[in-house]
């Protein structure tokens, strides 16, 4: 018997294994990634995730909302929307958190990705290019947080304590301008097939914006409008980029990255819903057809009366719907749509494959315009050029019977303001305009107060400017607040 | 490891042929007698327990007393029955044994199956609950789950599902985690991790809940959710017993929810949106021709939801063999179209003595499961949420005859049809289990047990849907999943008696189990050719595809004493050490001790001669035991892959970002449980009491961490703070009639559980990941130190403001019509006159004061009535789907009958704000939250045995004919469908959510039985 017994004891000893390590046969692990060019270039990639999907729904828009450009319907499922658009905000605005916030936080968190280990890959010319992206769209991100939240925290490197401070504006504003800065002096010309990526003009055209926001309200730099209208002419007379001579052009998919077109969202409408825009069924009207809209949001009325005739306005807006059964006044709403941003017609099946603009040649013409007049305390010429050349094409003229002249600088500049809001209404631009120039109880007392539109709740149309300047910051959004009670609420929602 | 560990398997079982035929020519030549049970007046016992002294075989005696069994000429056997003195014969020359028990009040001396063995029911010093077929056999049962339901104290079984197939939440007197698996761990015939949802309820034969750390703590690392034994039949009878057994039941939705009519619904738009947005015809042709009731379109009952389910076996025992040969088949239609279960699932059990000292078995399991649309229910994009959210004034098809995908007012675009019909989510498993197992005794008091098992399960997730379902492009895909789990388990054991008054059991174990697990995956976006669904995912615009794999084990050594002296004073103690794989540090060994001692009061002399009391015994324990369940791979850092972007206009790149945070110093939950409890018998056992109470300290809580968003909307896994759970549970059991022709037999049984958080490491609260269940900006949970588990979080609303509170209202920026909500708090903590994210606080717990359950069976002459209650008193249910149907929230519609109820200044008295009021509204709003309390007829059943007389001429031995119903009658004031599901499923915090789950339906069964 003992000889069974000992096999017995030998078996049970011989059956252990000798090691119980894991040994993960599928992992990708950072400590061993980030090495070569390729894997550098596929952690670029990852970061255009988030920035595509911030641009590729509505629901990017809903901080801009408060501007007069845009506004949307009672009832349903708006409420994210209506609450900026009456100034009523809540912290509590889911939308906001997962498009305004979110998406953006999520870009910065895989560019720090990047940009804290890109020096393990072999050094060159490729390297410093891919790492150039990701400044650049991290630099976006935090421009795109600071001018909506104001102070937000500042995370740099791929380690986060999560106990950051919210930072003040000044140091966000320095971090994306250095991280602009770095996009500037390593970006190419041009990434040929590529017009998704952001090249040296993209980021000439970045810094530049964010220049001229960081010398308006709040920081009221103003030294920076020469910044500002130096790197916009670089790109208005260096970039190779244009305007498309006719405004409807813009809004065609079979022109997607046109001369226009600086830096633009590559969307699908194949496979991958996250990158098909779905902008074009959101902001359609219910009542139209073929296709009917979700009244995400349309033109405020005030708005459209006052946007000046010709191609440009019947370009911009949908005003007769239903195979011009309805006019615009008739529908449910009684608003016109934004017609430019879905193509000209509402897709069947959800999404289309639009590209919307990050950035715009007219842009720059109006940011140079406005930049230079307010660094010299005069326009000069080539101020006035480059505003005309927006009009014109706006009128649908090539003469000079739309130009402006011999404005003096205040003047200049309401009409280069009142320009952009026209050239992007809709386009998420307008209530950045507005509050870096401290311009919203102007834009807003023109809004109409009688049952066509939505009634405002936390001003009213005659309110003056100091009223409206508690509504200048987005809230932070309510789950970020829970988890950080130490932070103080913007001044909207506190 | 594993090929090592496939080639020592290999070498073990050419060992164990070897040694087999080796034992045949040494040991005795077996056996088999046969015998017979009666007690002192010469009646048959049936269910008698027969053991071969020193071993682990056994036999039971059947209806007739009779019993067989394998011994030789040396062998002692005991026989035992509850209420009867434990008898010792030898069996000598003897082959037929006539064994007369003598009733004993003071015995109990049951085998209880405890885990790597049995112990006497007397013996046991742990808290272990049984639970026998006769308990649920008035019961249809087609899940295995069901047959726990409101049957033993301190295990809550919740449906918080009502989906065909779908596997009941079960938790052993609480979670201890907050994060991880709190589902016990489930050994079936000594094959731990087995598959409880595979195992077709017919071949139970018994079930052993261990609860405490003395009992579960053999099970160390994985015995902290306590520990559910479930062994299989086994062939008793010497002639083959053939049985069949059929049940059909038609099934039914349990209520219908108040909805409005589509006249209403047009007319609440329009005052809403302050719009015409239907036409005064519209609406009165609504009022004519009615609406689309989404509930018809997508709720199916009676026979169209037949649930079906059969089972035969066959089983019996011949001189050295016993056999169990099982099939069954289940289909289950489900009440929700295009949803169904099915499993079919054979079975063989067959045993063997090799000689008289040594025993194998071999036991084979097969099953084969397919689950269609069970899943998806936790979030609002299902039918059942849908069709309460979805306005009746849009038609279920359009004029094409496909079903709806964009409805207005409905709060959600995807109509309930057409998520009904446009998805085909079919999972298909199956799963084999090979269980080998041997015992042999070695030399007197000393013997060896080895299980070896492997189980291979297979599954396959096809899916589809196409362009209707949701607002995406139709999408196919399908995922592989190949699981396989290794284990072998050796027992030494020692057993002797010292001096009459010793009884010492020493015992030792040494276990590994190793699971594995290889993961692929296709999808198909924006399919070209929906008619192909799945079958042809080539025929899409783009592809995704991944793969997966993951390995893990543990090996674990036990040590286990048990010793008692005089039969009065017991003592039990294990310790288990266990190294995991999973946990890649110093942590990765752990040992987990416990210990237990009883004290039969009730053997002392001054209680021996008592008539009333026959039996009283008094328990304590204390051990620790662990949970490992975290995922393989855990405690590594990773990246996340296919993050797809574009950047050329339209192809698809792939890219790698950083995944969520990572923690090296992972480690094992540790679960402390002290236990106190006494078992009480009265009038030999006729009246039966068990009394626990316990407290169990979690420390070392895994926790899933979201940090603010802001560093990346990742999540972490952390050992953090501690959750104690404490309950007390009482389980009365009797039989009140009991006369020839007429028995009443009914058992009670009650429990308390709560869970507090005792410390969250470094944060004073936290907000558990997920729980977005009324849509993107839900609140979710909030668990704080020193607060309970379960609490819904959300905003007080004292009504609605009123005209004459028009100042008040306006200090909030509210107007008359508005909610009236509690100013709670403020930025420093006190009220500040202003409605913000400071005055979310707790408005409700989804975790229930008490359960309990009471079955009754009655049997008078050849029938047999059932009555079964069961019921979860004080947990309260945020109805998400009454909040959203009140126009709350981001996908808010206004369908429901509330509405008509809305504030007007005619109309004051309500809590409903006025149709127009725009003021912040969260669908997490103390309105909403209903008491979730709830007594239920879970079964009613009356079953018929035809006489004996009339089959006594022909080949069959019984026929029994049943009729029944489940969830007849539900007592609760919830509005919702069904006060016993919740969307957070098997979450130990989010507890009481409804957001339209998939309801536990009524059902009436007809039933046959047949035994040849």
């Amino acid at each position: 018997m003992k000889k069974y017994l000992l096999i017995i004891v030998m078996l049970t000893f011989a059956f252990s294994c000798t090691t119980l390590e894991e040994e993960p046969k599928g992992l990708l692990t950072p400590s061993t990634y980030y090495k070569t060019q390729t894997d550098l270039d596929a952690g670029v990639s990852a970061i255009y995730r988030p920035y595509m999907e911030f641009f590729l729904n509505a629901q990017g828009s809903i901080p801009t909302l408060a501007g007069d450009d845009v506004t949307t319907r009672l009832g349903s499922n708006k409420g994210d929307y209506r609450e900026f658009d009456q100034f009523q905000y809540t912290a509590g605005n889911g939308w906001l958190q997962e498009h305004g916030w979110n998406h953006l936080f999520r870009t910065i968190f895989y560019a720090n990705a990047v940009i804290s280990n890109y020096t393990n890959a072999p050094e060159g010319l490729e390297r410093e290019q891919a790492v150039a992206q990701a400044f650049f769209l991290r630099g976006w991100a935090y421009f795109q947080l600071v001018r909506t939240f104001g102070p937000v925290p500042l995370v740099t490197t791929d380690v986060a304590s999560g106990e950051e401070p919210r930072s003040p504006e000044s140091d966000v504003y320095d971090q994306v301008i250095k991280d602009l800065d770095f996009a500037t002096e390593n970006l190419p010309d041009i990434w040929p097939g590529e017009p998704g990526r952001p090249t040296v003009w993209a980021a000439k055209f970045m810094l530049a914006k964010v220049y001229l926001t960081t010398a308006g309200w709040p920081l009221k730099n103003t030294a920076n409008y020469a910044k500002a209208a130096g790197l916009a002419k670089d790109v208005i007379d260096n970039s190779g980029h244009d305007l498309m001579p006719v405004f409807r052009d813009l809004w065609l998919v079979a022109n997607d990255n046109n001369v226009e077109s600086v830096l633009a969202v590559q969307a699908d409408n194949g496979g991958d819903w996250g990158l098909s825009n779905r902008m074009p069924l959101s902001i359609g009207a219910p009542d139209d057809s073929p296709g009917n809209g979700w009244d995400d949001y349309f033109a405020e009325i005030a708005f459209f009366n006052e946007f000046p005739e010709g191609p440009r306005k019947d370009d911009t807006f949908r005003t007769s719907f239903a195979g011009g059964s309805l006019a615009w006044e008739e529908t449910i709403q009684g608003n016109p749509y934004y017609s430019k941003l879905t193509g000209y017609s509402l897709p069947q099946n959800w999404q289309n494959s639009l590209n919307p603009y990050v950035l715009r040649f007219a842009d720059v013409l109006l940011m140079y315009a406005e930049a230079q007049n307010k660094a010299d305390g005069n326009p000069n010429g080539d101020a006035y050029d480059a505003l005309n050349k927006v009009r014109r094409r706006a009128a649908g003229v090539t003469d000079n019977s739309v130009d402006l002249t011999g404005l003096n600088s205040d003047e200049f500049h309401k009409a280069v303001i009142a320009e952009a809001g026209w050239e992007f209404a809709g386009e998420w631009h307008r209530w950045y305009n507005l509050v870096r120039n401290e311009m919203v109880a102007e834009a807003t007392g023109k809004r109409i107060t009688d049952d066509r539109e939505l009634p405002l709740i936390g001003a009213s149309a005659g309110s003056p400017e100091s009223a409206f300047q508690k509504f200048y910051y987005a809230p932070i959004p309510l789950n970020e607040m829970l988890l950080r009670p130490d932070w103080d609420q913007n001044p909207c929602c506190n | 490891m594993k090929k090592q560990f496939t080639q020592l398997l290999g070498c073990f079982t050419v060992f164990v042929l070897a040694f087999s035929l080796v034992g045949f020519q040494e040991v005795n030549a077996q056996q088999m007698i046969s015998g017979t049970v009666v007690d002192e007046a010469g009646i048959p016992i049936p269910g008698a327990n027969v053991l071969v002294e020193g071993t682990s075989t056994g036999s039971v005696s059947d209806f007739d007393g009779n019993f067989t069994i394998s011994t030789s000429p040396t062998d002692v056997l005991i026989i035992s029955y509850v209420g009867y003195v434990t008898q010792k014969v030898s069996v000598g020359n003897q082959t037929n044994i006539k064994i007369a028990l003598a009733e004993d009040a003071a015995q109990l001396d049951e085998v209880v199956v405890v885990g790597y063995g049995t112990q006497k029911r007397s013996d046991i010093t742990g808290a272990i609950s049984s639970v026998s077929p006769k308990d649920f056999a008035e019961q249809p049962i087609a899940i295995a789950s069901d047959a726990l339901q409101g049957r033993s104290p301190g295990v809550q079984v919740s449906n918080s599902s009502g989906a065909p197939g779908s596997v009941a939440v079960v938790r052993i007197r609480g979670a201890n985690s907050i994060t991880n698996n709190s589902s016990p761990l489930y050994v079936i015939d000594g094959v731990l991790g087995a598959s409880f949802t595979a195992l077709n309820p017919a071949d139970i034969q018994s079930i052993e809940i261990l609860k405490d750390a003395s009992a579960s703590g053999l099970y160390g690392a994985r015995g902290s959710n306590g520990v559910i034994i479930v062994t299989t039949k086994r062939g008793k009878s010497d002639t083959p017993v053939i049985e069949f057994n059929s049940l059909l039941t038609t099934q039914y939705l349990p209520n219908s929810i108040g909805k409005l009519s589509a006249a209403q619904h047009a007319e609440i738009v329009n005052s809403s949106s302050g719009t015409t947005e239907f036409s005064p015809a519209e609406i009165e042709a609504f009022r004519t021709n009615g609406g689309t009731d989404w509930e018809d379109e997508i709720y199916r009952e009676g026979s169209d939801a037949l649930l079906q389910n059969h089972n035969l076996s066959i089983s019996g025992r011949s001189e050295k063999i016993d056999y169990y040969i099982s099939g069954n088949k289940v289909n289950n239609l489900g009440i929700l179209e295009n949803s169904n279960y099915e499993r079919e699932a054979v079975r063989a059990n067959i045993n063997f003595e090799a000689s008289d000292k040594l025993r194998m078995g071999f036991y084979i399991n097969y099953s084969d499961e397919l689950a269609k649309n069970i899943g998806n229910t936790s979030s609002l994009f299902n039918p059942t949420a849908a069709a309460i959210l979805y306005s009746p004034t849009v038609p279920a098809y359009g004029d094409d005859g496909r079903p709806t995908h964009t409805g207005r007012f409905s709060g959600i675009a995807t109509s309930p049809t057409a998520i009904a019909f446009g998805r085909n989510d079919n999972i298909y498993t199956d799963n084999t289990t090979f269980n080998f197992n041997l015992n042999w005794d070695i030399v007197e008091n000393v013997s060896y047990t080895f299980t070896g098992a492997r189980r291979i399960q297979h599954s396959s997730n096809r899916f589809f849907k196409d362009d209707l379902a949701d607002l995406q492009a139709p999408q196919a895909f399908v995922n592989e999943n190949e699981f396989q789990q290794y284990q072998h388990t050796h027992i030494v054991e020692y057993k002797n008696t010292f001096n009459e008054d010793h009884r010492l059991s020493l015992k030792g174990v040494f276990e590994e189990t190793w699971a594995e697990s290889f993961s692929s995956r296709a999808t198909g976006t924006g399919l070209t050719n929906l008619d192909r669904s799945y079958f042809n995912l080539a025929l899409a615009d783009t592809y995704t595809i991944s793969s997966g794999e993951s390995e893990s084990g543990i090996r674990s050594y036990v040590a286990r004493v048990e010793y008692a002296f005089k039969d009065k004073y017991l003592l039990t103690s294990t310790v288990r050490q266990d190294q995991s794989s999973k946990f890649q540090n110093k942590f990765s060994n752990a040992t987990f001790p416990s210990v237990a001692i009883g004290w039969r009061v009730s053997e002392e002399s001054f209680l021996s001669d008592s008539n009333v009391i026959n039996n009283l015994k008094l328990r304590a324990s204390w051990g620790e035991t662990g949970n490992e369940g975290v995922g393989a791979y855990s405690s590594f850092p990773s990246l996340v892959t296919g993050i797809g972007s574009i950047v050329d206009g339209s192809t698809i790149i792939f890219g790698v970002g950083p995944g969520g945070l990572t923690n090296n110093d992972l480690k094992w939950e540790t679960t402390a449980q002290l236990d106190l409890g006494f078992d009480i018998g009265f009038f030999n056992n006729r009246f039966t009491a068990s009394f626990d109470y316990y407290k169990k300290n979690t420390t070392d809580v895994l926790l899933t961490v979201t940090p603010p968003t802001y560093i990346g909307g990742i999540t972490e896994l952390l050992n953090a703070g501690e959750i104690e759970n404490k309950g007390f549970e009482a389980m009365l059991e009797g039989t009140i009639i009991d006369n020839e022709d007429f028995q009443w037999d009914a058992a009670f049984n009650f429990s308390t559980n709560k869970a507090t958080a005792i410390s969250l490491g470094k944060d004073e609260f936290i907000f558990p990941a997920g729980g977005n269940f009324s849509g993107s900006n839900g609140i979710g949970t909030k668990i704080e130190v020193g607060g309970e588990i379960g609490n819904i979080l959300g905003y007080i609303s004292d009504g609605v403001w009123g005209t004459d509170e028009t100042a008040e209202a306006s200090v909030f920026g509210a107007v008359p019509g508005d909610s009236k909500y509690r100013d709670v708090s403020g930025p420093s903590g006190v009220p500040d006159g202003a409605i913000t994210s400071d005055d979310i606080t707790t408005i409700g717990n989804g975790a229930p004061d008490f359960i309990w359950g009471f079955n009754n069976t009655v049997s008078y002459k050849n029938f047999t009535l059932n009555l079964f209650v069961q019921s979860m008193v004080g947990h309260d249910i945020l109805n998400i789907n009454r909040a959203l149907t009140n126009g709350t929230g981001g996908d808010s519609s206004r369908t429901s009958i509330d509405q008509l109820n809305a504030w007007t200044t005619d109309n004051q008295n309500t809590t409903i704000p006025a149709l127009t009021s725009t003021y912040q509204q969260q669908p997490e709003d103390s309105r909403y939250v209903e008491d979730g309390t709830f007594i239920r007829l879970k079964n009613i059943s009356l079953a018929y045995n035809l006489p004996k007389s009339i089959l006594e001429s022909t080949f069959i031995d019984s026929v029994r004919l049943s009729l029944s119903g489940q969830n007849l009658l539900t007592i609760t004031d919830y509005e919702g469908y069904d006060p016993e599901v919740n969307a957070g499923g098997g979450s130990n915090v989010f507890l009481g959510y409804d957001t339209g789950v998939y309801p536990n339906p009524k059902s009436v069964t007809f039933g046959l039985n047949v035994k040849f």
